[in-house]
C-alpha cells in the first residue's frame, strides 16, 4: 500500500462515501481510483489531485479544500520520496493552529518515566526504526492525543 | 529557474565539477543533465537521481546528503497547488536522526521522534495511552516484528 492509497481510504471513511461516489464527483474513472487505492498506481497528476480534493471537500464537513489537497499532496510527495537520501527528508503538513501550539506548549517538560514504561518506549523506538507499521501506529496514537488535547484547549 | 536546476548548480559549485564530468561519472546523457541544469526539463526518475548523486560523490562520502539535496529539489518542484503552502518540506541533518535508547543507537525519523516525545510526555498521566503503548510492545514482541 502507498501513502496516497492510505490517505484516500482515510478520507473515504471520514467523508462516509464510496469509491464510486468519489469517481462520480471527481469525474475520474473508477478504474483509476481503484488502482490508486490498491497501491498499483502511485503517481497522481496535479489535475487529478485537485479533482479528488474537490470531491472530498464536498463531503467532509469541517475540512477545507486546501487542507484536503495538502493531505493528498503530502501523501503523494512521501510516495515519491525514495532512495538513500529520502530518509533525511521530512515531509509533513504544517500545524500552525493556536490549539496545536497550546497543547505542545503544555507538554514541553519531559517527565522521567518509571523504568518499565521507559523500556516500552525504547522498544517502540527500536522497532519503529525498522518497521513502517510501528511508525504509523506511533503517529496515529500521537495524532489522536493531539486531537483530544486540542478539543479540550480553549479556542 | 527550477528548484532542481538550482540544486544541481549548487552541487556543481560545491564539488567543483562540470556537466561533462558528471555525464561521464554517472553514465547519463550530458544533454539531459544540461536540460535539468538549465530548467528546460524537470522530469527525472529515481534511478537517475541516484546516479547523479553518486556522480557528485564517487567516493561515497556525502552521497546521502547529495541525493537528499537533489530529491529535495525534485520534490519542491512537484509541491504545487492550493495545499502546497501547508506542506513543510525540509532536509534534517543526519545526526538529528539518531537517538540513544536502552537498546542502543537507533536511526529514526524526526517525525516519529517528535511523536514518541509527545507520547512520552503523556504516558505517565493517561492510562489509555499507557495501555496502547503496552499493547504495541506486546504485538512487537509476539510478532517479532523487528526480526
Amino acid at each position: 500500500m502507498s501513502h496516497i492509497s492510505n490517505t484516500i481510504n482515510e478520507l473515504l471513511t471520514s467523508g462516509k462515501i464510496t469509491a464510486t461516489e468519489l469517481a462520480r464527483d471527481s469525474g475520474l474513472p473508477t478504474s483509476l481510483i481503484s488502482r490508486i487505492r490498491s497501491g498499483v498506481q502511485i503517481w497522481v497528476s496535479p489535475t487529478n489531485l485537485n479533482a479528488l480534493a474537490e470531491a472530498f471537500a464536498k463531503h467532509i464537513l469541517g475540512e477545507q479544500f486546501q487542507d484536503i489537497h495538502a493531505r493528498l499532496l503530502c501523501a503523494r510527495l512521501r510516495d515519491e520520496s525514495v532512495g538513500p537520501g529520502a530518509k533525511i527528508i521530512l515531509i509533513e503538513i504544517r500545524s500552525d493552529t493556536a490549539k496545536t501550539k497550546a497543547c505542545d506548549v503544555n507538554l514541553r517538560h519531559t517527565p522521567v518515566l518509571p523504568p518499565r514504561m521507559q523500556q516500552n518506549l525504547d522498544m517502540i523506538a527500536d522497532h519503529g526504526a525498522q518497521n513502517r507499521h510501528v511508525r504509523d501506529f506511533v503517529e496515529i496514537t500521537a495524532n489522536l492525543c493531539r486531537t483530544a488535547i486540542a478539543s479540550q484547549a480553549p479556542a | 529557474m527550477s528548484c532542481l536546476s538550482i540544486v544541481i548548480g549548487g552541487l556543481i559549485a560545491k564539488y567543483k565539477t562540470n556537466i561533462f564530468d558528471l555525464a561521464d561519472a554517472s553514465g547519463l546523457d550530458d544533454r539531459k543533465i544540461h536540460a535539468w541544469r538549465s530548467s528546460r526539463d524537470s522530469i527525472i526518475t529515481p534511478k537517475e537521481l541516484v546516479r547523479l548523486a553518486r556522480a557528485f560523490c564517487p567516493k561515497g562520502q556525502g552521497f546521502i546528503e547529495a541525493h537528499a539535496a537533489l530529491l529535495h529539489g525534485y520534490l519542491s518542484e512537484r509541491c504545487t497547488g492550493p495545499g502546497a503552502k501547508l506542506i513543510c518540506l525540509e532536509t534534517v541533518p543526519y545526526p538529528d536522526w539518531i537517538i540513544t535508547t536502552s537498546f542502543g543507537r537507533v536511526h529514526i525519523t524526526p517525525r516519529t521522534r517528535r511523536d514518541l516525545q509527545f507520547i512520552h510526555n503523556l504516558i505517565w498521566r493517561n492510562q489509555k495511552v499507557c495501555s496502547m503503548v503496552r499493547a504495541l510492545v506486546k504485538t512487537c514482541e509476539k510478532q517479532g516484528i523487528k526480526q
